[in-house]
């Protein structure tokens, strides 16, 4: 196994002094899905954001898979953002032909299976789409790139549980061992099943990092009640 | 990858843009057959000036959607939540803001012929629609024709430019982005307008300026055509760069507020 993302002492401060990350050091090895966990506000966004070079962190450095340079990184790094990044005016086949001209890795037919069992048709406009399907329709565009790493912000919140379950085999489905995934979430219970690793994340630093089969060995308890212990608010 | 975000610019804002243009040519096309039987009776006549009125209407209409489409494509696949897609690409700002003049030069060049062409088609016809072009006039009208094309190109660039500044200077206020951007578009599009105005006076109030416009009239005392050109072409060349240098720099602040500002690698 090779490391998919090297990350040294990144740090994030944003005007105002928010010190949204604070020295974060990972590294991700090929083959792994890593849960990203942590409450709201903890930097899990930013960091997923940085190593998309949606944001340019103001401190550390990092590689994905041995490349630094945006355009490389974005080449192999398939990423899933937190909103509807598909303009309503599109059709599903305009959104697969997009994906098909810019993303070289890009599996048209891969992504077609996937949409045939979901019943989405070529002509359906976005804009008739509900919020369920939508999030489908983008995470089967996302995860049917030949990426190495899949960066998935937040991708069940606010999604019903079949569609949760659907978003997870999807994605379970579709790792291959060249590849790793880092999923950010706080929705652990639902993604636990799935994870091979998990990264807590509190106040912009990381306060954990193991496989979740330690952290069930070491604290006797699932990911999800370990989380709770360690993130109580009271 | 220029290329092809250029080609998705120029089709996300082509289909509007072309049933616009396509009305302006077809209420020409429709003016122009009316035109001659103006005089036959008072019906033609009228309905040739309401073809006229639409006319203008639908130019007006072309210019201003062609303008306001090309500075929305910009703002929302980069600012909006399309531009999470956007920047996710594998290409540079610098491809992502090329691109987008390289189709709004497009545009706007076919915009400024279309809306252009049809005025003048009218104009021109009784003019010159019998005896033709008078052969002395020839080097004027390529010398005009070719500050067009300059024209065209420096104020595309211009307007571009005004579109990356404004959406990027809009975008540093998080609250109110839209709102800033179509502020700082009004601000910085005035002001560009008085930096064109100022230069063109200084120009003008020039040794050049006075040669060319010092004269009453076009022709000397004995009714020849007097060569204005070598006075003229120095004009049109300096105010040229002029424009491509205000374009230039807002390119290079507006870049360098996505890169260093608003943070997109």
């Amino acid at each position: 196994m090779s490391a998919v993302i090297e990350c040294i002492n990144i740090s994030k401060q944003y005007k105002g002094g928010c010190q949204a990350l604070d020295n974060v050091s990972l590294n991700c090895q090929s083959g792994r899905i890593v849960g990203l966990l942590g409450p709201n506000g903890s930097g899990k966004t930013t960091l997923i954001k940085i190593l998309e070079k949606l944001l340019v962190p103001t401190g550390g450095t990092f590689a994905i898979a041995g490349q630094t340079d945006p355009v490389e990184i974005k080449k192999i790094v398939s990423y899933l953002p937190d909103c509807n990044f598909l303009g309503d005016t599109l059709t599903v086949k305009d959104a697969l032909d997009y994906f098909q001209t810019f993303f070289e890795d890009f599996d048209r037919p891969r992504a077609e299976e996937m949409m045939e069992k979901l019943g989405i048709t070529g002509t359906q406009y976005l804009k008739t789409m509900s919020k369920g399907t939508k999030d489908k329709l983008q995470l089967v565009l996302v995860m049917s790139r030949r990426a190495k790493l899949y960066l998935l912000d937040e991708p069940i919140g606010g999604v019903d549980p079949a569609t949760r379950d659907f978003i997870l085999h999807t994605i379970v489905a579709n790792t291959d061992e060249d590849s790793s995934v880092l999923i950010s979430t706080h929705l652990i219970s639902d993604v636990e099943p799935i994870l091979d690793e998990a990264v807590f994340i509190n106040n912009g630093r990381i306060v954990l990092k193991s496989t979740v089969d330690a952290i069930r060995e070491e604290h006797g308890k699932s990911v999800n009640d370990y989380f709770r212990e360690v993130f109580k608010c009271y | 990858m220029l290329l092809k975000m250029y080609r998705y610019d120029m089709k996300n804002v082509s289909i509007p843009l072309l049933i616009v243009h396509g009305i302006l040519l077809v209420l020409t096309a429709l003016e122009m057959i009316l035109m001659p039987f103006a005089d036959a009776g008072n019906a033609v006549m009228t309905v040739s000036a309401i073809v006229a009125v639409l006319m203008v209407l639908t130019a007006i209409t072309a210019v201003v959607l062609t303008n306001l489409l090309l500075v929305l494509r910009f703002y929302r696949r980069m600012f909006t939540e399309e531009g999470y897609l956007t920047n996710a690409l594998p290409m540079t700002v610098d491809q992502q803001m090329l691109s987008h003049t390289l189709a709004y030069l497009t545009w706007y060049a076919a915009d400024a012929v279309i809306v252009m062409g049809t005025f003048l088609a009218l104009v021109l016809r009784p003019a010159y629609g019998k005896s033709g072009i008078p052969s002395e006039a020839v080097p004027y009208i390529a010398f005009l024709i070719i500050s067009l094309i300059l024209g065209i190109i420096a104020s595309a660039c211009t307007m571009s430019g005004l579109a990356h500044l404004s959406s990027s200077v809009g975008h540093l206020f998080p609250e109110n982005k839209g709102v800033m951007t179509f502020i700082f578009y009004l601000v910085f599009g005035f002001l560009c307008q008085v930096f064109f105005a100022v230069f063109s006076v200084c120009l003008l109030i020039g040794r050049s300026g006075a040669a060319l416009f010092g004269s009453q009239s076009l022709h000397d005392a004995e009714g020849n055509l007097i060569n204005v050109l070598p006075e003229a072409v120095p004009i049109v060349l300096i105010l040229f760069v002029g424009l491509m240098v205000l374009a230039a720099v807002m390119y290079f602040i507006s870049r360098s507020i996505i890169k260093n500002h608003l943070n997109l690698a």
